[in-house]
């Protein structure tokens, strides 16, 4: 038969079904009718004739239930069916369905909001063409291993001597103007030409730039930009004739040439870029920046490859080997040691080793969200136990007139379907609005990332979770309740329920529940802590009373006499402003992530592969306005920058001197660094302090004088306050503007604003975890208080009887603790020990506390035993008030 | 069910060919299998109708109310034009089989 004319027969079945029905019914008397004629012929009584003709035929109902069965587009038509009662059954116990829909919907919304987090961070590929034919290189060395960025001379080597295409991009400072108004600082990449072409990014307006690899080497040549389409509705009101229009960059003209598509803003998912340069235009560059882009041995770029067969990774990966022990011939002062890593590019849009960090976390989110949702199925199927235990009669009911067991089946999982479905829609706008809160109160320096749309990877999950979830809470109990006996369901009463068989299950339940509990209240106990730890961390600086404030001497091209000129007068007026107490300016800002990679060699380890150590340069009083304690030696002094000397005098902290003169004195020792001519002479010793992470080691670190190496253009002013700092940052802004009106200043703060932005993470993570651990203890709770109520509404007889025969409560009590909280007591157990191992794995992303911390064990615990003794109190009462009198009056 | 096992599917090739003689009602079709058969395949009403049901929606029998030839109202049903199709081309097939089965057995 034609699959048309099957189709139509199925459209007709549909139509017609009504009509159908009314037709079979009547056919079906007639057949009994007539069967039971005839037996009435043959010598019956006209009622034992009829009953014979019923038998024979087999029940009207199910003959009816079989034809429905075989028709075509039968399984829509009982699905319908099913869904139709399943939504009167739930209709009928709005307070049962309410719970069970809302439970869901905090599983099913957590889940739903860490996913698309996620989702955003790691799994979304890049909008660029063919992206699994990428491949991200990385420079690493033994004595300096990880995944590094690459030089751009190191990049450019490789760029013509791989037989595949190669490109780069860089992040960098710059302040963007427009004619008529102040400059602002842009997230801006310095590209390779061959960016856009080679990942196949084309333009939404105008067109992008297409440099060859010579023209990149070509300087200022071709000063074009393409824009972001989030800069140009901005900035530029999203008009078409962007095109051509000039920008300065720094100080440079630029020609916007195009605007980039709405999906594109750069291959870092954590930077969300507005500028892309092409690399053709390093004058642009500033200072520290400059200086790194010159450097063959100091990494700035991110280098991507795409490979063409016959040219696999593997094969790529061969090649940048030979090219790197050639580059490490050929330059060997900078590039001793040096060797390229590869990593499939979709692993490899944020760096590898903060990847890792951010995979932990999001892991460690996912798990507590997959807690809070097996908690809150483990009550839903709690809930359908107690259901189909109420159901009985109607089950033995349906099981009498001919349902099979697998229609019950099929009509209690279609039941938590529904229920599934409902809490999926109600858990994707907790979601919402979850993302919605998170992205309203991100404050600036989160990156746009984090503003996640829900969208339909997202939405399939969702739907996904309502799949999966329905059979684990609906399963177990449609099992149950199908194994109904039909005489005893009719019969009614306890003893039908009771035969439901329900302990051993609900046990189950009640142990899971408490050990996934445990776990989720641990881990949240556990960053609570830590966060507290976090907070009075010894920073190794004093940020409670420090103003800054940000500059860019080279956006208005400032030489080198005239930065530190500038400098200087700025901080005589400021030192005449009464309540500021001292000033100092400094290329970096403490836990800001602004430090620089130097790569330095010992004086007489020349040969040795060079040290990456991080360093800052600092202006005269910086020591005295962070208060960091200076241990031996001395701080900068007004004389170390007057005369020109062959030496630059370095300040090295305390771990720096103790890895690379241990047992010795550092003072008077002398080290180079790699692109810098002078040699630097240590002539003192500060206390550690933490440069750029709450959670980072103790770690070497030195500092050099603003005033030797006024090359550095972008500088933040460090101003110590006797008041509140806040207060100052007008008369900062203003003494500035006194020496330079023209001068832009950005980042106007104060220390404990960047202490804040670095607690962000470990906050907004740990109020994550709270909120989390707090709706599974709550889920627990009421899976608790259901366990306990219904085994007092199940004993109620017993307890009565007990109670009659002189059993004190202290008796009764014990019934419910043995019953009820030592499986709980088994869960929390499981929970501890679950927790210790689980814990090693996240031991990095805690701040000062261990995984198995005793305090933060002993609260999660604490606070389970009286939620659990919270939970069991009401039924405890009521089984205390159970009367023995009506209970046997009614059997 | 059956005094003897009805092989799957073989009822609709069974109800096809004792409606090619001419339209019948439900309980005049079993009946007829019955005598055909000698009694040997007595048809309820759960495995016919079913059937019927299923053949009326492929469109190889249709069936319309009358009367039935002992003057009862009745659904009638009588073999389409596709149903007589349909009905040879499955004799055709059923013969193959059957005498492949023989074959077999007779080894």
């Amino acid at each position: 038969m034609s699959l048309f004319s099957r189709g139509r027969a199925w459209i007709r079945s549909i139509r017609h079904r009504d009509h159908l029905d009314a037709d079979l019914h009547r056919e079906l008397s007639d057949w009994v009718e007539e069967l039971a004629a005839r037996y009435e012929a043959g010598g019956a009584t006209p009622d034992a004739a009829r009953r014979r003709a019923l038998i024979e035929t087999g029940g009207l109902e199910s003959v009816k239930e079989a034809v429905r069965d075989r028709r075509a587009g039968a399984w829509l038509d009982t699905i319908a069916r099913d869904v139709r009662s399943a939504w009167r059954m739930w209709r009928a116990h709005p307070w049962l369905t309410g719970t069970a829909i809302v439970s869901l919907a905090l599983g099913i919304g957590a889940n739903t909001a860490v996913f698309s987090v996620t989702n955003a961070l790691f799994l979304r590929s890049a909008p660029v063409s063919d992206p699994g034919t990428l491949v991200a290189i990385y420079s690493t060395s033994t004595s300096n291993p990880g995944w590094h960025q690459t030089s751009f001379k190191n990049y450019v080597d490789l760029r013509e001597a791989l037989p595949v295409e190669v490109l780069a991009y860089a992040p960098i400072p710059v302040g963007l103007s427009t004619a008529g108004s102040p400059a602002e600082d842009v997230p801006t990449e310095l590209v390779s030409g061959n960016y856009f072409t080679l990942l196949g990014v084309r333009a939404a307006v105008g067109r992008v730039f297409a440099l060859s690899a010579a023209e990149d080497k070509v300087t200022d040549k071709h000063p074009e930009i393409v824009i972001s389409d989030a800069l140009w509705k901005r900035r530029f009101g999203a008009r078409a004739d962007v095109v051509n229009q000039i920008v300065q960059l720094n100080a440079r003209s630029f020609t916007i040439v195009g605007v980039a598509p709405p999906a594109f803003v750069g291959l870092d998912v954590l930077r969300a870029v507005d500028v892309w340069v092409p690399a053709s235009n390093p004058l642009i560059l500033t200072g520290v920046t400059n200086f790194f882009f010159g450097n063959r041995s100091i990494g700035m770029f991110d280098v991507v490859a795409r490979t063409t067969a016959p040219i696999g990774p593997q094969q790529l990966s061969a090649m940048l080997q030979a090219q790197a022990s050639r580059l490490g011939q050929t330059f060997t002062q900078d590039n001793k040691g040096l060797r390229f890593a590869t990593r499939p590019f979709a692993q490899a849009r944020m760096n590898p080793a903060q990847r890792d960090t951010w995979i932990r976390a999001a892991g460690l989110l996912t798990v507590v969200v997959g807690l809070v949702l097996l908690i809150a199925c483990a009550n839903v199927a709690n809930l359908l136990f107690g259901r189909s235990a109420a159901r009985r009669r109607e089950l033995a009911i349906r099981l009498a007139i001919g349902a099979t067991r697998r229609q019950l089946v099929r009509q209690l999982l279609i039941e938590s379907l529904l229920l599934s479905s409902g809490g999926a829609v109600v858990g994707l706008g907790m979601a919402w609005g979850m993302i919605y809160v998170l992205s309203a109160v991100r404050p600036a320096f989160v990156p746009r990332s984090f503003e996640v749309p829900i969208e339909w990877t997202t939405l399939l999950f969702t739907g996904a979770i309502a799949f999966v979830i329905a059979p684990i809470c609906g399963l177990l109990p449609a099992l149950r309740a199908s194994r109904v006996n039909v005489v005893d369901g009719l019969k009614g009463g306890e003893a039908a329920v009771q035969r439901v068989g329900r302990s051993d299950l609900s046990l189950a339940v009640l142990i899971a529940q408490s050990t996934l509990a445990t776990v989720a209240v641990i881990l949240a106990s556990l960053f609570v802590s830590s966060l507290r730890r976090a907070e009075d961390i010894n920073l190794g600086f004093d940020a409670g009373h420090v103003a800054i404030v940000s500059f860019d001497l080279g956006m208005l091209r400032y030489d080198n006499t005239k930065g530190p000129a500038f400098v200087r007068r700025v901080n005589d007026r400021l030192r005449e402003v009464p309540g500021i107490i001292s000033s100092a300016v400094a290329s970096h800002v403490l836990l800001d992530g602004t430090g620089f990679a130097s790569k330095i060699k010992l004086a007489g380890h020349e040969d040795a592969e060079a040290l990456s150590i991080e360093a800052g340069a600092v202006g005269l009083e910086y020591f005295r306005t962070m208060k960091i304690p200076v241990i031996s030696g001395r701080g900068f002094q007004e004389s170390d920058g007057a005369a020109v000397s062959e030496f630059g005098w370095a300040i090295v902290n305390r771990t720096m001197a103790e890895q690379l003169w241990p047992g010795a004195d550092p003072i008077g020792r002398r080290f180079q660094v790699l692109g810098i001519q002078e040699r630097y002479v240590v002539v003192g010793v500060v206390a550690d302090a933490l440069y750029d992470t709450l959670g980072e080691r103790r770690r070497p670190y030195f500092y050099i004088y603003y005033d030797q190496s006024p090359g550095l253009k972008k500088l933040t002013l460090h101003v110590l306050t006797a008041g509140d700092p806040h207060q100052m940052l007008q008369t900062i802004q203003r003494e500035i503007q006194a020496v330079d009106p023209n001068l832009p200043v950005v980042n106007v703060r104060t220390m404990s604003d960047v202490l804040n932005a670095a607690m962000w993470v470990p906050r907004t993570g740990a109020a994550l975890l709270l909120l989390f651990g707090a709706i599974a203890l709550s889920l627990a709770v009421v899976g608790i208080y259901g366990v306990t109520a219904f085994f007092v509404r199940q004993r109620r007889r017993e307890i009565g009887i007990r109670r009659a025969l002189g059993a004190s409560a202290a008796n009764v009590v014990w019934l419910l603790v043995r019953r009820t909280l030592a499986p709980t007591a088994v869960g929390f157990l499981l929970g501890v020990v679950a927790s210790s191992v689980g814990g090693r794995l996240v031991a990095s992303l805690l701040i000062g506390v261990s995984p198995t911390d005793p305090k933060s064990l002993a609260t999660a615990v604490l606070a389970l035993a009286a939620a659990a003794g919270a939970a069991s109190v009401l039924p405890a009462a009521a089984a205390m008030r159970v009367d023995i009198v009506p209970i046997l009056r009614r059997e | 069910m059956a005094t003897a096992q009805l092989l799957q599917g073989t009822l609709d090739l069974l109800i096809l060919r004792v409606l090619a003689l001419g339209p019948l009602h439900g309980l005049g079709i079993a009946d007829r299998i019955a005598q055909v058969t000698r009694g040997a395949l007595q048809i309820k009403a759960g495995s016919l109708f079913p059937a019927l049901y299923r053949l009326e929606a492929d469109g190889l029998v249709s069936g319309s109310w009358g009367e039935s030839q002992s003057g009862r109202r009745a659904k009638l049903y009588t073999l389409t034009k596709e149903g007589r199709k349909h009905l040879a081309e499955e004799k055709k097939s059923w013969a193959r089989a059957s005498l492949a089965v023989q074959q077999v057995l007779e080894m």
